[in-house]
């Protein structure tokens, strides 16, 4: 396999429309070649986790999509390749899955969810030229990042382990936006979204990128939050599930509905290109960087048939809506002092429909409230109880606050008495 | 010549409505078409909006003509579908002059013209019901979306011949008397073939005997 390396002229400029990808009759593997080695929990990079984490929800969106198009649709050749393609995803969802070991635990797993929810979010958020899709990424980001936060603590309590066995030291742990204050009525997580003639294509790929982690997580906790015997497991999970159908909605939004069935597939499949080939750029683990640029190649040829597709029954050359080269890879890295600005600034925002409102802008009588006094009923929210739990357990939250005192005064460690 | 499929590398400019965003480099105003066709009385934002959305009717229509020259198995419908593609994309060319000459922006896009599109997308989607018909009932969905396509076309520039008769003489009324004119006997071939074809096909497919 021939790496793909750096062009004369522009060290970053990649096309997939100008490259050659691995034919389809050649991207079948057997289940040896699927059943990949796990990499090792003990010494993984936290990254190379969150890499693979992200690209399981890639291949996971990209299923699904197809799966809906294919309901909406009789054209035999349409659906055949549709199928041919999501055949292929399904093989490669499993072969970056498998990659995540037996022995990480649920709530293991779910820390690394978490930590590619902020630093994907944040990583995104810094690069985002739109300046109302920046700020939802932002207003998700608190939340994500407090979701960390409660899991941590959860995993202290149950398991008497620390979250940084599995984030390392590049992602902080504190407080974010409070979970339980994240709860909203429906209709204040739909937000307005990019026009598909004037967005940027960063944006675009920013937007499918995040709805497809958060779909992800949010499938995750719905299969898994009833795995635990312990209710304030269970409660933890099932509270924080419900936050992430928020994120989704709120992200799906974003996407533009002008765009047609064949234009998203064409989409989705160059989105898997950029973030293969971001990553095969990035990942610092040799063996699982030959596996991104071997799915990079079989993505190229998707994006190839799709656009072949486009052109037969739209009129549309692919090469007429795709800019002539990737963007800046995406790269996992740390975002601590972004995560900290955000979090300065922006605690206290809330939503009315598409409209990002201060708290103390709120009505009395906002729907958010009626929400909140609703699911919040009864005196027993998870994500607080989580934290009640672990001081009675611990002496002390737990958080991993490398950069100095959490950035918001009220937030900061209570030392229980 | 025009371009067919905008996209942001274009320099392309909307107007946003709640449920839509557009960075402010690329965001459009009232204010915008201030000196659009200042020679005459209208409503300068309503006139580029209406614009913008004949001009993507013509877009759209070309994108049709591509993909229905691309899987008509009937020769002679296939050079029409070539040539009606041309000039379509003559005539998209020839709405971003007219709109340039009227010191408009060739390249917004206006919520108008942005649910043109979504309807004609919609129109365009009838073929992923292919397999569920016979061959010749596709061909013929193929040259239905063209009819109705050169249809709204016609009725646009008819429009606007309307509008120019309703205009006194200046830099405007000529402006749209030009482009009326450099369009007109395509635009009446277009239609009057669609729908002469359409009817030639369907009473030939029903008055055989099998």
């Amino acid at each position: 396999m021939a790496v793909i390396t750096a062009r004369e002229g522009d060290p970053m400029a990649f096309n997939p429309l100008a490259e050659k990808g691995i034919p389809f009759d050649k991207q079948f593997r057997n289940w040896a070649e699927l059943n990949v080695q796990p990499y090792d929990t003990a010494d993984v990079d936290p990254y190379t986790r969150t890499r693979v984490i992200t690209m399981n929800g890639i291949e996971i969106e990209s299923i699904l999509h197809s799966h809906q198009f294919a309901r909406h649709c009789d054209n035999l050749e349409i659906k055949s390749k549709l199928a041919l393609t999501r055949r292929v995803e399904q093989q490669q969802q499993k072969a970056v899955n498998w990659l995540i070991p037996g022995n990480e635990s649920t709530i293991e797993v779910t820390i690394g969810y978490e930590q590619v929810a902020i630093d994907l979010t944040a990583w995104l958020a810094r690069h985002e030229p739109d300046p109302y899709i920046k700020q939802t990424l932002d207003f998700g980001l608190l939340e994500d990042f407090d979701h960390l936060y409660r899991y941590a603590n959860l995993y202290e309590l149950l398991d008497g382990k620390k979250a940084e066995r599995i984030t390392g030291q590049v992602t902080e742990i504190m407080p974010g936006r409070p979970t339980a204050v994240e709860h909203r009525h429906p209709a204040d997580d739909v937000r307005a979204h990019y026009d598909k003639h004037t967005v940027d294509p960063r944006t675009r790929l920013h937007v499918m990128t995040v709805t497809a982690a958060e779909q992800q997580t949010m499938n995750f906790y719905m299969t898994v939050g009833n795995r635990y015997m312990e209710p304030i497991a269970r409660g933890l999970y099932l509270e924080i599930a419900q936050i992430e159908e928020q994120h989704v909605t709120q992200y799906e939004s974003l996407l533009d509905p002008v765009e047609s069935w064949l234009q998203s597939e064409l989409f989705h499949h160059y989105n898997e290109c950029w973030l293969y080939w971001s990553f095969m750029r990035t990942e610092v683990d040799e063996r699982i960087k030959r596996l991104w640029e071997l799915h990079l190649h079989m993505e190229i040829e998707h994006v190839r048939i799709t656009g072949e597709m486009l052109k037969k029954y739209e009129g549309i050359d692919p090469a007429e809506i795709l800019p002539k080269s990737l963007p800046e890879p995406m790269t996992f890295e740390a975002n601590k002092d972004y995560v900290r600005s955000v979090l300065a600034h922006q605690l206290d925002l809330r939503t009315v429909g598409p409209r990002y409102v201060p708290l103390d802008q709120l009505p009395a009588d906002a729907r958010y409230f009626q929400y909140q006094r609703t699911v919040n009923g009864n005196g027993f929210i998870p994500s607080e109880q989580v934290i009640t739990d672990n001081v009675a357990k611990s002496g002390r939250q737990y958080r991993l606050e490398t950069q100095g005192a959490h950035p918001v005064e009220f937030l900061r460690q209570q030392r229980a008495a | 010549m025009s371009v067919i499929n905008l996209t942001q590398l274009d320099g392309t400019r909307t107007r946003i409505m709640p449920m839509t965003v557009a960075a402010p480099s690329q965001t459009a105003t009232r204010g915008d078409f201030d000196r659009m066709a200042t020679d005459v009385n209208v409503d300068r934002l309503r006139l580029a909006d209406l614009l913008s959305a004949l001009a993507m009717q013509e877009r759209n229509t070309v994108n049709l003509y591509r993909a229905a020259a691309g899987r008509t198995s009937v020769d002679a419908w296939r050079e029409r579908y070539e040539t009606f593609g041309r000039q379509s994309e003559t005539h998209a060319a020839i709405y971003e002059e007219l709109i340039g000459s009227l010191h408009g922006d060739p390249r917004y896009v206006s919520p108008m013209a942005r649910l043109c599109e979504f309807r004609n997308s919609k129109m365009m989607e009838t073929v992923l019901l292919g397999s569920s018909v016979e061959p010749a009932t596709l061909e013929i969905a193929d040259l239905e979306m063209v009819l109705q396509a050169e249809m709204q076309c016609h009725a646009n520039w008819e429009l606007l011949k309307a509008m120019s008769d309703r205009l006194h003489d200046g830099e405007t009324k000529r402006a749209l008397d030009d482009a009326i004119r450099r369009v007109e006997p395509e635009e009446d071939e277009h239609v009057a073939w669609a729908k002469r074809t359409w009817q030639e096909t369907h009473l030939i497919l029903v008055l055989q005997r099998p």
